[in-house]
């Protein structure tokens, strides 16, 4: 499933992100203005929740993952109607919720468009919001295509950036993000991707940046089994670029090896080198739309503006 | 596919049920996926124009050509048996092509690669051969050794117009190891899924043959060479700075075991991922073995650790029939 249209804030994005969860199968347990002008959607599909809350400063919106949803405090219209955390929302109070959220820093808006992806057959939900022109966020949440008995498989993750509009700001590389900027499923400074698994009888949300028996090895981090494979595309033999697996790995509680966990469903890492943001790569009866990571433009210090160089995701526009 | 399991008597027995299977086998031909010998050469010959001068008897050599999946390709595969009886050496050496001429010796056939070698012996050898119509894996069990080998095509990330002939060819020793004894235990002895020096080698879009490379580490860097992931990216010594590699990665949660595709990762002389080897998976060997099988849904899969090397980062799952 696949949705695009214009959005003029976070909130905003937000609303009509719960028109396409809805489509896509998944339920709404909430979605309603917090707060002091904050804004909280809570969705669930299967097991996973996801709790993503616009700050009424529209500075960030946040993604919570979880295990359930506590409405208490809710009007039977929802939205709030008791206070109880010191100007925080209670989207972090959450059954099994995420230590850390993934943060998405866009502004205030208006914003050029966003692209949502879905499929009522997974559980997932991906987005792209283009923040403004040539420039871009992603946020995304959903199950991993569990490998080896990886439950549940929960995973959150997003673009953060110092700014998505100054002219100075830049990430080096994705597997080792300076300045407060990270890609979505790198790690970083941010810690910009969490999982939730069962390992070796423990429940925990794993991420890079844990301390050992949690910590988590991703798709586009040091160390990560594809960091190099990234530099070998596109093709020389016929220019295109291969659509590599999101792939994570989890530390095992004797620590320092890991598993393998699974891929992200439906969004792969690709090299931008001859595509421009929002061109559609068909493989077969698949259609595959592609991103920077920010912007496809060179990475370089202080006087260039965001930029991603060719870090790219793909993500399959026409599943079920 | 189809997989033939047995003991031969000796390295050239070994090479007699290969051909047999190969030219031969029900499945194979009731699949249209049975390969044809286009020619043998059972005169022995001396040749000692290898680098490292020591003269081989060469007892026998095959050109086989193999009809792909689709059953129309021509892939052509040489094969020949030799011994050099003072340094204990009863070997295999391979080549791809990109033809074959009646008229050609072993060394004058159309574009051929360089030699590659699988290391044997001259006694009894427990074998696996796991054959469709594009490739061939050999693994030799040779005292406690694996020797192995992959013939043919492997699965390119491009269409026939793009990329014809992708075809791989690996044993376990690479140029200049034509006098290699099995029992040889350094880096220039290993398996063709985390080659030696240039050890094993595919054929580019243009015809060319492309030399592969070991994981980082003392002998090269993974970052400027051609390697195969998931072994490719060195790592030393667990969970490191270093990246990749399978020396962290153990099984999977519900004590299963991960299968990861071969990856073929070029650098030079250009930057490619040409696509995987058909049926090789990475795994890992922590609480496995060689001869290790394991099924996945309805497919089953085999182990097998590097030549000599039995550490949990050097092993690899072939998937059977």
């Amino acid at each position: 499933m696949y949705a695009t249209g214009s959005c003029s804030s976070p909130q905003d994005l937000l609303n009509s992100l719960k028109t396409f969860a809805l489509g896509a199968g998944w339920t709404v347990d909430n979605a309603g203005p917090w707060i002091g002008g904050d804004y909280w959607l809570a969705v669930h599909k299967g097991a996973c929740f996801l709790h993503y809350y616009a700050t009424a400063d529209n500075v960030a919106i946040q993604l919570w993952g979880a295990t359930g949803f506590n409405g208490a405090g809710l009007g039977a219209t929802g939205g709030f109607t008791g206070f109880n955390n010191s100007g925080n929302a209670d989207a972090h109070l959450q059954p099994g919720v995420s230590p850390g959220f993934a943060c998405f820093n866009p502004g205030v808006g208006p914003f050029v468009a966003y692209h949502f992806f879905g499929s009522t057959a997974d559980t997932y939900l991906h987005f792209v919001c283009e923040v403004t022109a040539g420039i871009f966020g992603h946020m995304n949440g959903g199950v991993l295509l569990a490998a080896g008995g990886a439950a549940p498989a929960i995973y959150i993750t997003a673009t953060h950036w110092t700014s998505f509009t100054t002219p100075v700001y830049w990430a080096g590389e994705p597997e080792n993000a300076s300045a407060g900027n990270t890609m979505a499923f790198a790690a970083g400074e941010y810690n910009p991707l969490f999982i939730l698994c069962n390992v070796d009888g423990a429940l925990n949300w794993f991420t890079a940046g844990n301390a050992s028996p949690t910590r988590l090895v991703a798709a586009l981090s040091a160390p990560s089994k594809t960091v190099n494979t990234f530099g070998r595309s596109p093709n020389t033999f016929n220019q295109l670029s291969v659509l590599i697996p999101l792939s994570f790995y989890l530390e095992r509680t004797s620590g320092n090896v890991f598993s393998y966990a699974g891929d992200a469903i439906d969004a792969r890492l690709i090299t931008m080198q001859n595509y421009a943001p929002k061109d559609e790569i068909p493989i077969g009866g698949d259609t595959w739309k592609v991103f920077p990571m920010i912007a496809k433009a060179p990475i370089a210090y202080a006087t260039s503006p965001p930029g991603s160089g060719n870090y790219g995701l793909a993500y399959r526009k026409n599943a079920a | 596919m189809s997989t033939l399991i047995g003991t031969a008597s000796d390295y050239l027995d070994l090479l007699r049920q290969l051909r047999n299977f190969l030219t031969t086998d029900a499945t194979l031909t009731a699949a249209g996926q049975n390969w044809t010998e286009l020619a043998t050469n059972a005169v022995p010959y001396v040749y000692n124009g290898d680098i490292d001068g020591n003269p081989k008897n060469i007892v026998f050599e095959t050109y086989l050509r193999a009809p792909g999946l689709s059953t129309t390709e021509q892939i052509y595969i040489q094969l020949g048996a030799y011994y050099a009886a003072t340094l204990d050496i009863y070997n295999w050496r391979m080549r791809g092509a990109l033809g074959y001429t009646p008229a050609s010796t072993w060394f004058q056939q159309p574009g051929a690669s360089p030699d590659n070698y699988i290391a044997l012996w001259n006694q009894p050898i427990p074998f696996w051969f796991i054959a469709n119509g594009q490739r061939v894996i050999v693994v030799a069990k040779i005292a406690t050794d694996y020797e192995m080998c992959y013939l043919g095509k492997f699965l390119p990330d491009g269409v026939p117009g793009e990329y014809p002939y992708p075809l791989f060819i690996g044993g376990t020793g690479g140029p200049g190891c034509a006098a290699d004894r099995y029992s040889r235990n350094d880096g220039y002895h290993a398996a063709f899924f985390d080659p030696n020096a240039n050890g094993v080698f595919t054929c580019d879009a243009s015809g060319a043959w492309i030399t592969w490379n070991h994981w980082g580490g003392t002998y090269y860097n993974a970052n400027a060479a051609n390697a195969i992931w998931p072994w490719n990216d060195g790592g030393t010594s667990g969970f490191s700075p270093n990246q990749g590699g399978m020396n962290w990665i153990v099984q999977n949660i519900d004590g299963s075991y991960p299968l990861l595709p071969s990856r073929l990762e070029q650098s030079t002389p250009s930057i490619n991922i040409l696509g995987s080897l058909d049926g090789v998976f990475g795994t890992t060997g922590q609480g496995s073995s060689s001869e290790t099988t394991f099924a996945v849904g309805a497919d089953t899969y085999i182990t097998f650790q590097d030549t000599f090397r039995n550490a949990r980062n050097n092993f690899v799952a072939f998937k059977l029939s």
